[in-house]
């Protein structure tokens, strides 16, 4: 498909400000775009989106020129690689961001492949056994990798700083205004996932709502956080579409990927930490589709890891959208190890925090998880109002 | 538990708007509006800015060592903070790190400008409203000269981190 690459205006003009240039294959450069840097390092910026790329459309599915239009940020492959076991990978440069796509070989069966093979192939390790393995089997006896189109789409990038981390702190519950869920504590974790029911949306007094469901590492200690899920009503990504972001001291990228999850449907993400990077995977479960993701990104927070539903983009209290009606879903398993994805435990089996969302008019919970169950592996998430 | 955040939104929001049936029945509150007058259009007239600490959720435990309000006057870190913020990167995120839910809001003198005023999130997704375009900010650097102007800064301290405060539930998201 042939594709021009034009990063969005405020991308580019970000990317300007902060001095990133992106070299994917000659392509989206200033220059190359014929766009202008930015003349001196801070300027004030303010940049139009056109009112109809704010809506919720699937990137995969929009039309270039729609694409072009809303300024999004299109990389395409810098080349395809062979694997040492067959199969090819696809290696972006996303902003700086060493990205591989791996499509393993025909026939390729992730039951019967050694771990070696897996993480070739960025598949979740094999658990060794109880819940996570009888997960991950399930998961696995569906999993096909689905066609990479060939160029991968992102509307954020930005750098800011990190300075220090701080130690998790001592409570059982934490009031915030963006969070709800459950968040493991007190270790290094290394790899997360969880196994949900995508949640169907009702209608609400709130308008515009929105919501993302996510497991992740880090974010809580530090700004660093790595994430992947599904998410309703945002702009530049269909309506339950899957998506990865990664968010350092230093760098923004949200990548929507070509994989929806079914309203009611069973969906997996999983976050593993492996080394200079994370392999992120994400499935749905209904019908099998299913992408493995290998980034190069050196930020980690191990601190915490978490499975989360978010008002996102800051909540309504600092002008996002207000908090989709999801009624609630079930969490069937969700769970993280600390050493390198051998031995799972439920979230809230770890030492955890309950993250509740809490509204900032007037203290009311918006959103919660309930009590687990299944060795602390499953809840069920609830939202209880829109803001 | 957020008390004061009933005062932080409304005052941030103005008039609260209704809606009918679907997901509860009561008032929404409307989201933060961007006042007539933005600040960088006419940071040259400001002579003061109060800065006041907002929606602190009492379940979280969180102390400061400096009072809610804070008023500065002096003509050039009243200048560096207003310089500082409109050479704020427009941008947004999709989804952020954890938010303790405390903000800082800046209004801006003489009043008779009627400039909207501007809040600034220590955590989470690090969002400067009441700009115009949504910003965020890339560094350390704002909340520094912010420190600064209202002479709190310690030795040894991360100026986030003071604005972050401290106790069980404080982050510091650096």
């Amino acid at each position: 498909m042939d594709i021009a690459m034009k990063p969005r205006a405020r991308l580019v003009t970000v990317l300007s400000v902060l001095g990133i240039t992106i070299t994917a294959a000659g392509f989206g450069t200033p220059a190359a775009l014929g766009v202008s840097p930015a003349p001196h390092s801070r300027p004030s910026v303010s940049v139009p989106v056109p009112a109809d790329c704010l809506t919720s459309y699937d990137p995969y599915q929009a039309t270039p020129a729609f694409l072009r239009h809303c300024g999004d940020g299109i990389y395409r492959a810098q080349k395809v690689a062979g694997l040492p076991g067959g199969g090819r990978a696809d290696v972006y440069d996303v902003g700086g961001v060493r990205t591989v796509e791996p499509v393993p070989p025909q026939g390729f069966d992730p039951l019967t492949a050694s771990a070696a093979k897996l993480a070739e192939y960025g598949f979740p390790p094999r658990p060794a056994g109880g819940q996570a393995l009888r997960t991950w089997t399930f998961f696995m006896s569906k999993a096909h990798v689905v066609p990479d189109p060939g160029y991968l789409v992102t509307d954020k990038a930005m750098e800011i700083q990190a300075q220090r981390t701080q130690r998790p702190v001592n409570v059982t519950a934490y009031d915030n205004p963006i969070w709800a869920g459950n968040m493991s504590v007190s270790h290094t974790y290394t790899n997360v996932y969880a196994y949900w029911l995508e949640p169907n949306i009702y209608s609400s007094q709130c308008s515009p709502t929105a919501e993302s469901t996510w497991p992740g590492l880090g974010g809580y200690n530090t700004g660093t956080l790595v994430q992947a899920g599904t998410q309703v009503n945002e702009p530049g990504l269909g309506a339950h579409q899957a998506w990865y972001e990664l968010i350092s001291g230093s760098t923004n990228h949200f990548i929507g990927l070509p994989v929806t999850a079914t309203p009611g449907g069973q969906f997996i993400t999983e976050v593993d930490r492996i080394s200079g990077g994370y392999n992120i995977f994400v499935e749905n479960g209904y019908t099998g589709a299913s992408k493995p993701v290998t980034v190069s990104f050196s930020p980690y927070d191990g601190s915490t890891a978490e499975f989360i539903v978010e008002d996102p983009e800051g909540g309504w209290a600092s002008g996002g959208p207000y908090l989709s009606n999801f009624r609630n879903f079930e969490v069937e398993d969700a769970e993280a190890s600390d050493n390198g994805g051998s031995v799972f435990h439920g979230l809230a089996y770890w030492p955890h925090y309950d993250d509740v969302m809490v509204s900032p008019a007037d203290g009311t919970t918006m959103a919660y998880a309930g009590g687990a169950f299944n060795s602390g592996d499953s809840w069920y998430d609830y939202q209880n109002r829109c803001y | 538990v957020l008390a004061a955040a009933v005062i932080a939104v409304a005052g941030m929001a103005g008039a609260a708007c209704s809606s009918s049936a679907g997901n509860g029945t009561s008032s929404v509150p409307a989201r933060p509006q961007v006042g007539s007058r933005v600040l960088c259009q006419e940071q040259s007239r400001v002579t003061a800015i109060v800065v006041e600490r907002l929606n602190v959720p009492a379940a979280n435990h969180i102390t400061f060592a400096f009072p809610a309000s804070v008023r500065v006057t002096g003509s050039g870190q009243v200048r560096a903070v207003v310089r500082e913020l409109c050479a704020l990167p427009a941008n947004s995120r999709i989804n952020c790190p954890i938010d303790s839910g405390i903000s800082y809001q800046i209004r801006f003198l003489p009043a008779a400008l009627h400039l909207a005023s501007v809040s600034l999130d220590p955590t989470g997704c690090r969002y400067v409203t009441g700009l115009g375009t949504p910003r965020r900010y890339a560094s350390d650097e704002l909340w520094k000269v912010l420190a600064a102007a209202m002479a709190i800064t310690k030795p040894g301290v991360i100026p986030l981190c003071e604005f972050s405060g401290s106790g069980p539930g404080a982050l510091c998201q650096v």
